[in-house]
């Protein structure tokens, strides 16, 4: 079970991280795969030519294959978002209008966001400064302590 | 189970199954399904090697360069310890599988 284990995680790290090198190995293999057949015509009889050309024709859709392979690999989907970001971006850089507006309205969010809790900050220390016995921070949580006042104080944090 | 499963399942443990009695490259499983099955069963590259791989990022399978027969270099592949027990289950499975379609498409 380990073994396993040991034997698949080493097999999908090496299709990320050499994925040049599994695509020759790929390539070798089908290589290795058209000459065998290639022998197996000549085998039937066929001449050299005709045995290569039938084989060929026999093989298409190589690169679907290797698609299809390097799918079963599960990179696919790196690949895919990168090209996914890719492909919104060059769309985004084509409308201008657009891409205005939706950094306007990211920024407004971001921006108005920050605003309004750095004036709540600021509240909380200007209360927490001028608070003496008895004073109360309006916005803070309900303190728990009611009962002993001197210790209670406005939770702005 | 999607239809596709079904294929796919179906060759995974044909292609199991034709390297149980010794290693193989990928021409000659493609051939042996091919002739045990009297030419019915005619499997294409395109999802031969796809599959081949599959089973091998599984750990089912473990492949090898290998020279050939003919003394050309293949990869050759061949079944793991785990990949024998997978192909004991999924023969089982696929008993009663069959089993059940031909019972029901009896039936239905």
């Amino acid at each position: 079970m380990l073994r396993r284990w040991l034997q698949m995680i080493r097999l999908r790290l090496r299709s990320v991280l050499r994925s040049a090198r599994v695509d020759a190995e790929l390539d070798r293999e089908m290589r290795a795969h058209l000459e065998l057949q290639i022998d197996e015509n000549v085998a039937r009889g066929m001449g050299p030519d005709e045995a290569r050309f039938a084989a060929l024709r026999a093989f298409g859709g190589v690169d679907q294959m290797k698609e299809e392979a390097r799918d079963a690999r599960g990179i696919a989907l790196i690949d895919n978002l990168t090209r996914d970001l890719r492909y919104s971006l060059r769309g985004l850089r084509r409308q201008p209008m657009l891409l205005l507006a939706a950094t306007t309205s990211i920024a407004l969010g971001v921006g108005g966001n920050i605003a309004v809790q750095s004036c709540q900050r600021a509240a909380a220390l200007r209360t927490r400064r001028t608070a003496g016995r008895g004073a109360r921070a309006h916005y803070s949580e309900p303190r728990q302590s009611r009962d002993i006042p001197a210790l209670a104080r406005p939770r702005g944090e | 189970m999607r239809p596709s499963d079904l294929i796919q399942g179906t060759l995974d443990v044909l292609i199991l199954k034709s390297i149980a009695a010794e290693p193989k490259h990928g021409w000659a499983i493609a051939k042996r399904i091919q002739t045990v099955s009297g030419d019915v069963l005619q499997i294409k590259q395109g999802s031969l090697y796809p599959a081949l791989h599959r089973l091998e990022q599984q750990g089912w399978i473990k492949a090898e360069w290998r020279s050939s027969e003919t003394g050309r270099d293949a990869k050759f592949y061949s079944l793991t310890r785990a990949g024998r027990a997978q192909l004991t289950e999924e023969l089982s499975q696929w008993e009663r599988l069959s089993a059940a379609i031909r019972l029901t498409l009896r039936n239905a």
